[in-house]
Formats: structure tokens, C-alpha cells, sequence
């Protein structure tokens, strides 16, 4: 019973008239109050019901998702994979890529060294039409994956003005290069990636010596060199019940870094950039982001049931992990956990990215939030996140204001890896932080299906974020955003011209309304998933952007004015 | 006199042990025979020079000509009672453990002090099944020779075949204080635990096989068992017939706690202390599980109620560190926490609380000082996990190897 519902209540009984005056008096200040409170906190506080409606089946978007046996007896079979928005027709539509797996005897044959005969079920493209319906185009694209697929990233790897495709895989990764005619050209060996059999996971593209084009790290789950794949599948117990080994007592893998040598091709300069001084770990999600401020971009790589890297960007051409050093590694209780997605963000618009990581049920998702000095510190428990995350398994997650409200919720696709656990099934969660943390939207109410990958994307250009989830079997869903659109918004395209084509590693600040609010172009967060790269705001009731300033990779800032509202604007990096 | 007397030996595992009684009992059998001690008539000439014959024999591992030899001395002297023990020796060491008994049984006749006769004698009854016959004996023998290892296992063996597990366990108990490094021991000490709760139960059993102790027992046996399934119907089915029974909701919580099934042990230890509200365990896990979910004001206030009742409880001392260290209270976590590292300084998580707590009184220096504990102990413990890792991974390869 509200406040309302109480006083009316209270002046339907009898009493004096004295009484009914005083009280109906204070009521009318009571409304009046309510209606005036949105402006009087600068237009902010509009917040709405969050509304999804799953338009799947009404978009054409029909992907059977595969992830091994049913039972899971393997530790393959218990990852899933993810999905891209991206345009790669340049057309202004964001066009959807999901990545797929496959089965153990697919795997042992590519472990053997032949290639299964390539189906056009390992990769699916959607090209988006423009009135709510996408077409498979995969096979018309020219794609397609004969391997075990894991993650999905999107970038212009060549700064040729189109937007190309890396798939990761259990087995040998491929790189799609944009041919600009609506195909794609295989070219992950002429590049220069490595053509070894072997498991990866997230992929992060960022320039980490600011030469302008995008180098690549790729992380490693397992070192399958030393991972038996032969019958019968080794049983270990989970809370008394058999379940799948690993990946504690499997040995982890070790990342890739490659070098961007401007011309089309990469190097391997794994050694030579340091990311190989870390001990083998079960790694799953790499990110490109300045985590120490210092103007040069860093690599987060979130890892399970192992402590966390963060390879600082020394200047010289090497990284090096500072994860311990920095708070990052461990959670608040100095505990690696089994960290599989993560989310960027300036949650609390304080200028600075926080970083959050999913974690393994009746564990907590930590927020590592920076202090003045730099450190992070895991403010999970004190913020409520940690209460509230407990009931889940969290893959994929990231931040992004659902209602436009500026305001920024925290959104994760969660699922068991144990089939006979009763928490096998679980939603795809969206919390918001007010005093604390809780979560304010599930999807479905009743789960039915395990998710992993997910990425956020607007693809019908409406300004309220959509999000694309991958379960680890089944049809993927593709969430419509129909919350109420009263409030305005901002989507920011960022082309660089000295800086990489993509602008991943730059800073944005948009003021608006005496707002400030902080944006990062990244790359690689999620969970094995890219999102839309579109930069965007929300702006509550405020009708007007005071200013925009974009820090590029490059070092160059520009400050931009007169940026308009409710609709995406492009911003091209000035001074080449 | 004894002719086991001021005889030492040392522990040999297995039947070595009886190579050096009868090694000691040669010797003695030269240096305190009477034959050692008068002057030699032809006859206790030929027995020494017969006794002489089968000591070669015997080393040589001619067993048969050392027996034939000891035939012949007894033919001479019948009531010489060593040759019998050295007689009984051999047949046990041959395995020809009726004649030992045979002849051993003679040689106590003479001489029934002769306590490695004794001995003897109890293992050949042992050998052949005459559990209760050999017992006496192997307790005699265990109570002259109570650090011989070997020979508290026989007698274990023996209270075992008799299904006296009682008695084997206090044997096995003996054994292990002395060598506490024993994995052995400690194997056969869990088997026999298990014998007797399976003993137990079967007696439960027969009283009232639908008493609560019946299914309590199951259930603990089943958890032990990691059957955590049948445990938990077991633990359901007792507390549904005696729910104010105190103890019950905490064996089930207990178990939750155990798989990190907070919300349902949280339900448990919350019936349990409902029945006995002194129970400081149920109390301080029931904090410990509010404080893995971050409810750190409820947890402080369930972990205080198990000190108010427990005060010394080790646990909830250093779960009251950590909580007040999360609700910002670092000054009141450090003595706290400092107080749990002396009792458990290989801890990681515990040097990390320690320094977060000392930064945040400003002790920067001494936090630095304990993250450098923490991450070298983090460092070991993971390059003890890759280790054992690569270890496996051998194993695995040289298993594959034909």
C-alpha cells in the first residue's frame, strides 16, 4: 500500500473536518512533489519498467546451437560460445554473427589433424534488412567453420573501411577478411595466425603500440597438448554427483599475442610483448581497455579458477601483468574465483572504468572498482552485487542504460555447467545498482535454457539497447528493447583516421543537462562476444548535449558541440 | 631363566621379525644352554655338534636339513625345550604351522616361559585359523614386545577374524600414537571404525530398524561415503520422526555447509539452535554462511551470539575479523585477524585479510609486508597445483607407453 493509497484510505473514514482539511492539504503537496521530482533531479530519474520482447522467430534469426552431448561429460561441452553485432555492409544496420560448436567426434577428428567436413552450422550470419527481419547469408557471405567455435569478435583489422570477422575455435582459429562486396576471403594463414591445433577463447583486438593498427591477443582455455580426448570420459564428483573433470587438475593454456604489421598480416610476438611470463591458466576473456589512466592501453584477461592478468602497457612495446599488484587478481577475500565474463564500465560516472567479472554459483560477481591512487579494490560485497549474484552462474555481462535514463544496469546470461544440478537452467539477468544492487528483470521468468555468449546491439537504430543471447543448445534469442522511449539518447560512431579505423581505446565525455557522463570504446568484453560499437548514452529528460570530448587513441582530443539527439552521429577523428 | 630373556631385536616388518627370534634364540640357545655351561658328556657333545650342523644349515636356507637335525638333537635330549623352540622356528618359517604347533606346544610343556615360544606358537594358530587359541598368545607376546609393529598387527588381524573389533581398534589406536607416520595403521584403523559402525548399526538395526539412531547412522555413513543423496534422505527421514531432536538439524545443516548449499543449511542450523539456542557451532556457521553472502550486519550478529556461548571458538573469532574488516571496522578486525594467522599462518586468504586490514588502519608497511606472505603462498600453492598437474599428465603418458 502506498503513501497515497494510505491518506485516501484514511479520508474516507469519518472525521473532523479540521483533520480531512489538514491532511487532504498535506496530500496535494504529496502529488505535487512526485510530478516535480524528475525535474528536480535534472531530468535523470525517468526511470522505466524495463519491457524485452523476444522477436527470434519474427526477425528470421533461427541458429540450432550446439555445444556436445547433452550429458556433458566432457569439459568442452560446458562453454558455449558467443556472437557479434557488427555492419559489414556498411549500410547503418547491424548485422548479426553467432559463432557455434560442435561434438567430441568432430573434435577428435580435427585433433588428429584432418579437417571435419566444414558445415554451414559451425557460423551463422544475419544480414539485418532494415524492418526488423534479418537473412541467413552465411553461406552467400562465404563463411563457414569446420571447428569447434568458441568466440566471436569483429573489427577492421585492416583499416580498409569494412568490418572483418575472426571466429575463435577449439582448433584452428579463422580470420574473415571483408571483401566490401557483401563475402568474406579465409585468411587467417596468409595473416600469419597460427594454424596449430589448439583451444581458445576470447579474442581482444587493441593497438597496444599506437601505431594505428589493431594487434590481437587471443586467450587459451586448455593446453590440449596434454588434454586426453580418447573414450571414456574420465568422471569426477561435483558436490557428491559425477560430473565432467576440469578444469582444475587440467593443465591451463597460454595466450597469443600477435603484432599488426600494418600490411594485412600479423606477427607472433607473444615472447617478445611478454604475455608468456604468466603461468598457463584456464583463460577466457580478454579486453583492451586504459585500466591504469596513463593514456596506453592495457589487457585485462579474466581467468577461471585461476588469479586474473593485467598486462599493464609499459610504453616499450611489452606488457606486463600487474594483476596482484593492482587488486584485480583475486576477489575481496584474495580468492581467485572462476572468472568467465567481463564488463566494462563507469558505473558510478566517476571517470574511472570499473571492471566486473562473472563467477561460479553460490560464489559472488566481483565489481573491481579503482580508487584515487589507482588500485582497484572489489567493492562487490559492500555494494549489494555480491547478495544478489550468489544464485547465478554469469558468462557474458556488461553495463548499458536499458531506459536511457542515464543510469547504467549491469546485464549477464547465466546457466549451470552441471546438467544434474536444478540450477542448470537459469535467466538472462538485468540488475540495477540504487542504494544497492538488485537485480529488476529476468528473461525468461521461468527458465528453460542455459545461456553463455551474449552481445548488446541496437539494431533496429531506435536508441534503446537489444541484446542478443547464445544458450548451449536451442535457439538463440534475440531481445527487442520496448521499454517506454520517453527519454532521449545518443548513439556516437567513431571512425579513426590516424587512430585504428575502429577508435578501440578511446575515451568519451558527453556532458548534458550538468551531467557528465564517461564512455570507452573496448574490445573483447562480454564473453566471447562483441557488442555494438556504437558509443551510446542515454540522456534521461535532457534534450540538449552540452558537449562531447573524445580522447582517440592517437592522444588527440577533440571537442565537439552541437551534437544532436535521438539519432547515431558519426564522428571522424580530425587531423589526419 | 627365560630364554627369551635380555634378548633385543629390532623391528622387521613381516616375517623377518621371526628370522631374528630364531637367530637370538640360536645364539641363546649357545650362550644359556646348559650344554654351554657343563662340562659335555658324548651326548651333549653330539647336540652340539648336531645344534652347530643346523645353524649352518639354517643359513644356508636349508631349512629341511636343519629340521632333520633338530629331530635328531630332541631324540636325544626330548626335554631340551630351546631345540623346540628353534624346531617350532623353523616349521613356522617353513609354513608347516601344525607341526610348529606341535612341537612349540611341547617345548612350553618343559618350559612355559619360554615367550618367544609363546609367540611362535600364537602365530602358527594364527596361520591356522585358530583365532581364538592364537589370541592369548599374540596379546602375551604384544604386551613383552609392545613397540614391534609386526606383532600388533597379527594380534590385529587375529581380533579381527574374531570380529572383536573393539579390542582391534585399541591396538590399532597403540600402534598409531607410537607411529603416528604410519599410513598403514591409519588405513586399517578407518576400516575397522567402519566395521563397528557398521556393527553398531547392525545391532541398531535389529532393536528398531525404523529408530531415528538407524537412519541418523545410515546418514552419516552415506556422507562419509559421499553419498551425499541418500545422506540427506536418511538426515529427512530422522528429523521428520524426533524434529526437536537436538543435534539432528545440524548434522544435515552440516552437510549443506559442507556443498555450499548455504540457503538450506542456513534453514537447518536456524531449526537447530530453535531446539538448543546454545549450539555456538550451528550459531557460527550460521554467520559464516550470511557472511559468504555479503550480509556482513546480520552475520556479526550470529557470530557474536556463538562467542557469547562459546567464546573461545576459534572459528568464530577469526569469522568476527573478517566481517567487521568488510563492514569497514578494521581497527576492531586486526586483533582478530592476527590472532588467526598464529593459529594458521599457511592461509593466503588470511595474510590478505590481515593486510587489508592494516592498510586501512594506515600500517602500510606491515600490509605490504603481509601481501608479500600472501603472494608467495599463493605463488606455492599454484605452482604446487601445476606441479601435480604435470605430474598427472606423466603418469598418463607413460601409462599410454607400451
Amino acid at each position: 500500500m502506498g503513501v497515497i493509497d494510505f491518506f485516501l484510505k484514511y479520508l474516507a473514514a469519518p472525521a473532523g473536518q479540521y483533520r480531512a482539511k489538514a491532511l487532504r492539504r498535506c496530500l496535494s503537496i504529496a502529488v505535487a512533489a512526485q510530478a516535480l521530482l524528475p525535474a528536480l533531479l535534472f531530468g535523470q530519474v525517468m526511470q522505466k519498467p524495463l519491457k524485452f520482447e523476444d522477436v527470434t522467430a519474427a526477425a528470421g534469426i533461427r541458429a540450432e546451437m550446439r555445444c556436445g552431448s547433452l550429458e556433458k561429460k566432457w569439459i568442452p561441452e560446458a562453454n558455449g560460445s558467443g556472437a557479434a553485432w557488427l555492419d559489414y555492409d556498411n549500410d547503418g544496420l547491424m548485422d548479426l554473427l553467432i559463432v557455434n560448436g560442435s561434438g567430441m567426434d568432430d573434435l577428435r577428428v580435427s585433433a588428429s589433424g584432418r579437417i571435419p567436413t566444414p558445415t554451414s552450422q559451425g557460423v551463422y550470419l544475419f544480414h539485418n534488412l532494415g524492418n526488423g527481419h534479418f537473412e541467413d547469408v552465411t553461406k552467400k557471405a562465404g563463411l563457414s567453420n569446420p571447428y569447434w567455435g568458441t568466440g566471436a569478435n569483429a573489427v577492421d583489422f585492416n583499416n580498409d573501411g569494412y568490418t572483418d570477422i575472426l571466429i575463435t575455435n577449439i582448433g584452428v582459429d579463422l580470420l574473415y577478411k571483408n571483401n566490401g562486396n557483401g563475402t568474406f576471403t579465409e585468411v587467417g594463414r596468409a595473416a600469419g595466425l597460427s594454424q596449430k591445433f589448439a583451444w581458445h577463447t576470447g579474442s581482444a583486438f587493441g593497438d597496444v603500440d599506437g601505431d594505428g593498427n589493431l594487434d590481437l591477443y587471443i586467450a587459451s582455455y586448455i593446453d590440449l597438448d596434454s588434454f586426453p580426448l580418447d573414450e571414456p570420459a574420465p568422471v569426477c564428483s561435483f558436490q557428491g554427483k559425477p560430473a565432467f573433470c576440469g578444469p582444475m587438475g587440467i593443465k591451463g593454456g597460454h595466450g597469443v599475442f600477435y603484432h599488426n604489421n600494418g600490411n594485412g598480416t600479423y606477427t607472433d610476438q607473444t615472447k617478445q610483448v611478454g604475455v608468456d611470463k604468466v603461468r598457463p591458466s584456464h583463460s577466457f576473456t580478454a579486453v583492451f581497455n586504459d585500466f591504469n589512466h596513463d593514456g596506453k592501453i592495457d589487457l585485462f584477461v579474466s581467468n577461471d579458477s585461476d588469479p586474473n592478468f593485467l598486462f599493464l602497457n609499459q610504453g616499450d612495446g611489452t606488457l606486463k601483468n600487474s594483476a596482484a599488484d593492482l587488486g584485480v587478481a583475486y576477489n575481496n577475500d584474495g580468492r581467485a574465483q572462476s572468472n568467465m565474463g567481463v564488463a566494462i564500465g563507469d558505473y558510478d560516472s566517476d571517470g574511472k572504468s570499473s571492471v566486473v567479472t562473472t563467477a561460479f554459483h553460490q560464489d559472488y560477481f566481483p565489481i573491481f572498482k579503482p580508487d584515487k591512487s589507482g588500485m582497484y579494490e572489489d567493492v562487490s560485497p559492500m555494494s549489494g552485487l555480491a547478495t544478489e549474484s550468489m544464485p547465478y552462474l554469469g558468462w557474458a555481462c556488461g553495463f548499458a542504460d536499458f531506459d536511457n535514463s542515464t543510469g547504467t544496469y549491469l546485464w549477464t546470461a547465466n546457466g549451470h555447467v552441471y546438467p544434474t544440478s536444478p540450477q542448470y537452467n537459469q535467466p538472462f539477468v538485468i540488475f540495477r545498482q540504487q542504494t544497492r544492487y538488485a537485480p529488476i528483470y529476468r528473461y525468461p521468468e521461468v527458465p528453460n535454457n542455459s545461456y553463455r555468449g551474449a552481445a548488446l546491439g541496437d539494431f533496429d537504430n531506435d536508441g534503446r539497447m537489444d541484446i542478443v543471447i547464445v544458450p548451449i543448445v536451442g535457439q538463440p534469442v534475440l531481445l527487442q528493447n520496448r521499454t517506454l522511449a520517453e527519454n532521449s539518447w545518443v548513439g556516437l560512431q567513431l571512425r579513426g583516421t590516424v587512430s585504428n579505423r575502429d577508435a578501440i581505446g578511446s575515451a568519451i565525455r558527453l556532458k548534458s543537462c550538468g551531467k557528465t557522463q564517461f564512455s570507452y570504446i573496448t574490445n573483447g568484453d562480454g564473453y566471447m562476444s562483441h557488442n555494438d560499437s556504437r558509443v551510446h548514452f542515454g540522456l534521461g529528460t535532457c534534450t540538449k548535449i552540452d558537449d562531447v570530448e573524445i580522447t582517440w587513441p592517437s592522444g588527440k582530443i577533440q571537442l565537439i558541440h552541437d551534437v544532436p539527439i535521438n539519432k547515431y552521429v558519426k564522428i571522424e577523428e580530425s587531423g589526419r | 631363566m627365560s630364554s627369551y630373556q635380555g634378548h633385543r631385536r629390532n623391528r622387521i616388518p613381516g616375517r623377518g621379525w621371526i628370522a631374528s627370534i630364531v637367530i637370538g634364540m640360536l645364539l641363546i640357545f649357545l650362550e644359556t644352554s646348559p650344554l654351554a655351561q657343563t662340562k659335555t658328556s658324548s651326548t651333549d657333545a653330539r647336540v652340539q655338534q648336531l645344534y652347530q650342523q643346523a645353524s649352518n644349515a639354517k643359513l644356508q636356507g636349508d631349512y629341511a636339513s636343519a629340521i632333520s637335525l633338530y629331530e635328531e638333537i630332541l631324540k636325544l635330549q626330548p626335554k631340551l625345550a630351546a631345540a623346540y623352540n628353534n624346531l617350532g622356528a623353523l616349521y613356522v618359517q617353513k609354513g608347516e604351522y601344525a607341526k610348529a604347533t606341535e612341537v612349540l606346544t611341547q617345548g612350553l610343556k618343559i618350559n612355559p616361559n619360554m615367550h618367544s615360544a609363546s609367540a611362535l606358537l600364537g602365530m602358527a594358530l594364527f596361520n591356522q585359523n585358530r583365532y581364538a587359541d592364537a589370541r592369548p598368545r599374540l596379546e602375551a607376546a604384544v604386551r613383552e614386545n609392545n613397540a614391534d609393529v609386526d606383532l600388533h598387527m597379527l594380534l590385529v588381524d587375529d581380533l579381527t577374524k574374531l570380529g572383536d573389533f573393539e579390542a582391534a581398534a585399541v591396538q590399532l589406536q597403540d600402534v598409531t600414537r607410537s607411529h603416528p607416520d604410519n599410513s598403514r595403521m591409519w588405513y586399517l584403523l578407518a576400516k575397522i571404525y567402519t566395521r563397528l559402525g557398521q556393527q553398531a548399526l547392525s545391532k541398531m538395526n535389529s532393536l528398531d530398524p525404523n529408530s531415528i539412531w538407524v537412519h541418523v547412522t545410515s546418514a552419516e555413513l552415506m556422507e562419509e561415503m559421499k553419498n551425499y543423496e541418500g545422506a540427506e534422505v536418511e538426515y529427512q527421514k530422522a528429523i521428520g520422526m524426533a524434529p526437536s531432536e537436538a543435534g539432528l538439524h545440524y548434522k544435515l545443516g552440516d552437510m549443506y555447509w559442507s556443498l555450499s548449499r548455504w540457503d538450506e543449511a542456513r534453514d537447518q542450523f536456524r531449526a537447530e539452535l530453535a531446539n538448543n539456542s546454545r549450539h555456538c557451532m550451528a550459531q557460527w556457521k550460521l554467520g559464516n554462511i550470511l557472511k559468504q553472502k555479503s550480509q556482513f550486519d546480520e552475520a556479526l550478529a550470529e557470530v557474536d551470539k556463538s562467542l557469547a556461548v562459546c567464546p573461545d571458538l576459534p572459528e568464530a573469532r577469526l569469522d568476527r575479523g573478517q566481517i567487521l574488516l568488510k563492514l569497514r571496522r578494521a581497527d576492531e578486525a586486526l586483533p582478530y585477524l592476527q590472532e588467526g594467522i598464529k593459529a594458521n599462518p599457511a592461509d593466503p586468504g588470511l595474510h590478505f585479510s590481515l593486510a587489508q586490514a592494516l592498510r586501512a588502519t594506515g600500517k602500510t608497511a606491515e600490509a605490504n609486508a603481509e601481501l608479500k606472505i600472501y603472494t608467495a603462498l599463493q605463488d606455492k600453492a599454484q605452482a604446487d597445483a601445476a606441479q601435480h598437474t604435470e605430474e598427472v599428465i606423466k603418469l598418463r603418458e607413460k601409462a599410454k607407453q607400451p
